[in-house]
C-alpha cells in the first residue's frame, strides 16, 4: 500500500540514521589508529557533544520546546555520578543508568511546573536557563558535593568494571556507543507514533489537541527523554574528565556551545546534531589549541565569526539543504509509486 | 426515540462583559446534518469551541454520547468521538498531506501506526486528496487545505464532526464537491454539525437549522421554514426587511 513500496533510503529518517550510524562506526575504526592523546580527547568531547546535541533535539527540536537551559540535566547527571561514585562507591555503569532516571525525573518536574503554569516560548526558555544557574549556585555552596572545588576522581588502573582507563581510547569507544544509543533512540522516536505527535505538537498545538493528542503529555515525554539522556551523558563525562566543578558542568557558555551543533546542523534532523557537533567542537578545540596562549581571545573571535556567518547562511540548519537534495533525489520514485505505475519504477531503477 | 448524540444544556460563555453564547440549549440526534447560521459575531464559533473543549463554558452542560464533556480537555473530547475543523485552517504545514492525515488517524494513540496508515489512505481516497498526498500541506491552495482539514478530522473516526466554515472561500464547483463530500461523510455514519455562511450549501445539506443572534438561539427547525421566520430575516437584514417580509 502507501509508502510500503518505497525503497528504504527514500525515507529521509532511514537515510539519515544509516549515514549517522555509518559515521559513528567510521569514527570508531578511525579512532583505533589514533595514538595522540590530545586527538583522542578532542574526539571523545566531540562524541559527547554530538550525543548531547542529538538528545536535545527531541525536546528542543522535534517537540518545538524552546529548551535553552539544557545543561541542568547534563550537570545533574555529572554530579550524580561524581557523588555516588566517590562518596558511596556506586558502580559507574549503574550511575549512568541512575543518572538517566534522575535527570528524567528532573525533566518531569520542570515540565510539570512550566507546562502547568503555561510557561511557553521565551518564558519557558528563560526559566530553564535561570534554573541551570540556580543549580550551579546550590552546588557552589554545598560542601558535601565539594563546593566550588568540585569533585576529583582518581584513576589508578585500567578497569572496565569501574569505567576507568589510563588510556583515552576506551573512552572513545564508550562515548561512541552512547552516541549510537542516542541516535537509535531518536530514530525510534521519529519512526513511531511519538514522531507524529511531536511533529503535530511542534507544527500546531491547537490542531494537535483537536486530533486527540494531549499536547502537555507529549511535551513532557519529550522533556523526560531528552533530559534523561543528557543525565547519562553527564555521568559518563564525569568518569571521562575525572574532575567536575559547578562552574564547568553548569556553565552557560558550555550550555550554548552544546546547542550550537544541533541549531546550525538542523534541529529537526538526526544528521544535523551529529555532524554539527562533530564539526564545531573539534574546530573550536583546534582553534583554541593553535591560537591559545599568546592570544587567548582570538580563537573565540574566530569561532564567533564562524557561528554568526553559519546562522545567517543556514537559518534552517545545514541538514535542511541535505533534505531538499534527498527529496529531489527520490522524488521520481515517490511520485510513480503514488500513481501505482510499476513500469516507470523499473526505468527509474535502471537509470541509477 | 433513543438518546440524542449531543445535548447542549443552557450553555453560557462570557468574555468579560460580553456574553458570546447566552443560554443555548439544543440536541442533535445521531445521523443528522445540522446547520448553525447567524450573522458575524453571533457566537457560532464560540459555541463550537465550548463543545469541543477549547473553551470552558461559564454555565451549562455539554453531554456527548452519555458522557458529560463540559470543560474537558480537547484531546479527551476527541477521544470520545468529537472531531472539529478550524475556521482558519490549521494544517501541519511542514508535514505531507499523508502525514497530516496519519496524525489524525492515530487517534491519540488508540490506533497502531500500520492501521493508521491504511485508514489515512482510505480517507485520502474519500476526500479526493490522492494526487497531492505527498505534497507538503503548507503548499496546498485554500480548497486543498479545507479538504485536508476535513480529512484529518474524519481520520479520527468521530461520531460527531463539527465543521466550521469549511466552504468559505471556495469556488462554486469546489462547493459542490464539498457538499458531496459532506453527504458521503454523513452516509458513512458520522453526525455533522456545520457552521456556514454559504446559504446554498446550507439549504442543500441540512435537515435542521439553528439560528444564533448575539449569542442567543433565536430559531430552530426545518431550513426553509426557519429562513422565512421574521426574527431570522430581522437578524440578517434589519427591521425594515422583516416588516416587508
Amino acid at each position: 500500500m502507501h509508502n510500503t513500496n518505497k525503497s528504504f533510503f527514500a525515507d529521509w529518517t532511514n537515510w539519515q540514521v544509516v549515514i549517522a550510524m555509518g559515521f559513528v562506526v567510521a569514527c570508531g575504526l578511525g579512532g583505533s589508529f589514533v595514538e595522540s592523546d590530545y586527538l583522542l580527547q578532542v574526539m571523545v568531547l566531540a562524541a559527547i557533544y554530538a550525543a548531547i546535541g542529538t538528545a536535545w533535539s527531541i525536546a528542543g527540536g522535534l517537540s518545538g520546546l524552546l529548551l535553552l537551559g539544557y545543561i541542568s540535566f547534563f550537570g545533574a547527571g555529572a554530579y550524580l555520578d561524581g557523588l555516588l561514585f566517590t562518596r558511596m562507591g556506586v558502580n559507574p555503569w549503574l550511575c549512568i543508568v541512575l543518572a538517566f532516571f534522575s535527570a528524567a525525573a528532573l525533566a518531569w518536574l520542570i515540565s510539570l511546573v512550566t507546562l502547568r503554569f503555561g510557561l511557553a516560548e521565551d518564558y519557558f526558555a528563560m526559566f530553564t536557563v535561570a534554573l541551570s544557574q540556580v543549580f550551579k549556585y546550590i552546588l557552589l555552596n554545598w560542601d558535601y558535593a565539594g563546593g566550588a572545588t568540585g569533585i576529583y576522581l582518581t584513576v589508578v588502573q585500567d578497569d572496565f568494571w569501574t569505567l576507568s582507563f589510563i588510556d583515552r581510547k576506551p573512552y572513545l569507544y564508550i562515548a561512541l556507543v552512547l552516541l549510537a544509543a542516542v541516535i537509535m533512540t531518536t530514530y525510534a522516536v521519529q519512526k513511531s507514533r511519538m514522531g507524529y505527535y511531536l511533529a503535530a505538537v511542534r507544527e500546531n498545538d491547537q490542531a494537535a489537541e483537536a486530533l486527540g493528542i494531549n499536547v502537555r503529555k507529549v511535551k513532557t515525554q519529550a522533556m523526560i527523554l531528552s533530559g534523561g539522556m543528557a543525565g547519562s551523558i553527564g555521568a559518563f563525562y564525569t568518569q571521562f574528565a575525572t574532575f567536575i566543578d559547578p562552574k564547568q558542568v553548569f556553565s552557560l557558555a558550555t550550555n550554548f556551545e552544546m546547542l550550537l551543533g544541533p541549531v546550525l546542523g538542523g534541529r529537526l534532523s538526526i544528521i544535523g546534531p551529529v555532524f554539527g557537533a562533530s564539526f564545531l567542537k573539534p574546530t573550536q578545540d583546534f582553534l583554541r589549541g593553535w591560537m591559545g596562549g599568546e592570544a587567548d581571545a582570538v580563537y573565540l573571535i574566530l569561532y564567533g565569526a564562524v557561528l554568526a556567518i553559519g546562522i545567517l547562511l543556514l537559518p534552517k540548519g545545514a541538514a535542511h539543504y541535505v533534505q531538499l537534495w534527498h527529496r529531489r533525489r527520490y522524488a521520481n520514485q515517490a511520485q510513480t509509486l503514488a500513481a501505482g505505475n510499476t513500469e516507470t519504477i523499473t526505468t527509474v531503477g535502471a537509470s541509477k | 426515540m433513543s438518546q440524542p448524540l449531543l445535548q447542549v444544556k443552557g450553555l453560557v460563555k462570557r468574555f468579560g462583559g460580553l456574553t458570546a453564547v447566552d443560554r443555548v440549549s439544543f440536541e442533535v440526534p445521531a445521523g443528522k446534518i445540522l446547520g448553525v447560521i447567524g450573522p458575524n459575531g453571533s457566537g457560532k464559533t464560540t459555541l463550537f469551541a465550548n463543545v469541543s473543549g477549547f473553551l470552558t463554558p461559564n454555565e451549562g452542560q455539554v453531554i456527548f454520547d452519555g458522557h458529560d464533556i463540559t470543560g474537558q480537555r480537547p484531546s479527551d473530547i476527541c477521544s470520545l468521538g468529537v472531531a472539529r475543523t478550524f475556521q482558519i485552517v490549521q494544517p501541519f504545514a511542514g508535514l505531507s498531506v499523508f502525514e497530516n492525515i496519519v496524525t489524525g488517524a492515530l487517534r491519540g494513540g488508540r490506533t497502531g501506526l500500520n492501521e493508521a496508515r491504511d485508514k489515512a489512505a482510505e480517507v485520502i481516497r474519500l476526500c479526493g486528496l490522492a494526487p497531492v498526498s505527498e505534497q507538503l500541506a503548507g503548499s496546498l491552495p485554500i480548497a486543498g487545505r479545507k479538504r485536508l482539514e476535513v480529512a484529518r478530522a474524519i481520520a479520527t473516526r468521530p461520531k460527531l464532526l463539527l465543521l466550521d466554515e469549511v466552504m468559505a472561500g471556495l469556488r462554486p464547483t469546489e462547493v459542490d464537491q464539498a457538499v458531496e463530500l459532506i453527504f458521503a461523510i454523513r452516509n458513512s455514519g458520522i453526525t455533522v454539525i456545520l457552521v456556514e455562511h454559504l446559504m446554498r450549501a446550507v439549504m442543500a445539506l441540512c435537515e435542521e437549522l439553528l439560528v444564533l443572534q448575539q449569542g442567543k438561539l433565536i430559531a430552530r427547525g426545518e431550513p426553509r421554514a426557519v429562513c422565512d421566520l421574521p426574527e431570522v430575516v430581522r437578524a440578517y437584514f434589519g427591521e425594515s426587511a422583516a416588516r416587508a417580509a
